[in-house]
């Protein structure tokens, strides 16, 4: 019992942003693996960014000492003219804090 | 400078424009091409054109036994275009649906310099233009199409109309010139050398598409737009697909269908374009999905 709830880790709840600094729209499209009774599919779902706003992507029991871009089984993003953007697949773009309950929040930023 | 140092330059700028040398009408600006298992797609002028090369002698009976897919057999075979200066047959074929839109194919099977053979397929609503389609067939045997009018059938980028539009890995080519991308909407498009038939392959389109069961269309009214920075009209229409079980609705899960129609002059040439999305796609505070909204602005 104890080793398997060694193996189980913590879960806390865990949500992540996507931040937009730029004055124009930006969109792009999560992947994630959702689980049913018919087995695991890849759900995908586009997001649009408001100029200077952040949209939250995924709120979702995350193993603490995972990487943050393990939420996401693909990410992409729809390139805007003259817009470059950061690479959301780089864990290190995705900034750490927390909030009020001390649970873990992660924020990238598309683009400034 | 001399005349004879004048005369040398010029031969020097054929010798290495020998595609651009045949392009007098700029077809090469308004053409696109990709390639698909050894199938050749182009548009331009609001014409579609296949090639396919084969290995094989020209003869009537590999032409019907190599190329299948055009449903010919040896009796079609019996018209010569004797202006085009190399073996070959051809063949035209009309179809009316709906009334009063008539889909003329014209096939060409031509003898290749190397002594294979090539199949050809023009495609065109209401129109035929045989001496473009020679001169076109002439190009390909020629292999004088300049390699800068084809796009990657893997997509990041299209040329729209001599724009290139980045579009990351989120879309994918359905057809020639025809872009679709989930959530962020579809568009197709021709680009054409005068104004009068851009407006014939758009209002072509708007028939054909009012004609299809299946759908009701709930509105149908036009708005201004502005569209590649020009300011113009655009036909509106608005599909409702509730109720209505087909592959299309299935896959997007849609409820209604917003298509706007446009033709309007863009860079030195003239384009028709129809673009549409679907009620439950990403739709910017434009109004339009991002895909549209790299091209078109409503007012």
């Amino acid at each position: 019992m104890l080793t398997f709830a060694g193996c189980m880790g913590s879960y806390p709840v865990t949500t992540f942003y996507v931040k937009n600094k730029t004055d124009k729209v930006l969109n792009f499209k999560a992947s994630v693996m959702k689980h049913s009774s018919v087995g695991q599919y890849e759900m995908s779902m586009p997001f649009s960014v408001l100029p200077n706003d952040s949209t939250l992507a995924r709120r979702v029991g995350f193993r603490e000492d995972a990487s943050p871009i393990d939420w996401f089984t693909d990410f992409v993003i729809f390139p805007t003219d003259s817009v470059v953007f950061n690479d959301p697949k780089n864990a290190s773009n995705w900034i750490k804090s927390v909030d009020s309950k001390g649970n873990p929040v992660y924020t990238f930023t598309l683009a400034e | 400078m001399n005349i004879k140092y004048t005369h040398v330059l010029l031969i020097v700028f054929f010798a290495a424009c020998p595609a651009f040398a045949q392009d007098a009408d700029g077809l090469f600006f308004r053409l696109n091409g990709i390639t698909n298992s050894g199938l050749d797609f182009f548009n331009v002028d609001g014409i579609l054109i296949t090639s396919e090369k084969a290995g094989g002698e020209f003869s009537k009976k590999n032409i019907t036994k190599t190329f299948k897919r055009y449903d010919v057999d040896e009796s079609d075979l019996s018209l010569v275009d004797s202006t085009l200066g190399f073996p070959n047959f051809y063949k035209q074929r009309t179809k009316e649906d709906p009334a009063g839109i008539f889909t003329n194919v014209t096939y060409y099977f031509i003898e290749s310099i190397d002594k294979k053979m090539i199949a050809f397929t023009f495609t065109a609503i209401n129109k035929r233009d045989a001496e473009f389609e020679r001169k076109f067939v002439r190009l390909v045997r020629d292999n004088a199409i300049t390699k800068s009018v084809f796009s990657p059938m893997q997509m990041d980028s299209i040329n729209f109309a001599n724009r290139k539009i980045p579009l990351g890995s989120s879309c994918r080519w359905m057809g020639i010139n025809n872009v679709q991308c989930p959530y962020y909407g579809q568009m197709n498009w021709s680009v054409h050398k005068d104004s009068a038939d851009a407006s014939q392959t758009v209002n072509h389109q708007y028939v054909i598409l009012k004609s299809k069961k299946g759908g009701k269309i709930v509105s149908d009214t036009e708005v201004t737009v502005v569209f590649e920075g020009t300011e113009t009209k655009a036909k509106k229409i608005v599909y409702d697909f509730t109720g209505v079980k087909s592959a299309l609705v299935g896959m997007s899960g849609g409820k209604t269908l917003t298509a706007y129609y446009v033709a309007a002059p863009v860079r030195n040439n003239f384009v028709s374009c129809v673009m549409s999305f679907w009620n439950n796609d990403s739709i910017n505070p434009s109004g339009l999905p991002p895909l549209l909204d790299q091209v078109m602005r409503l007012k």
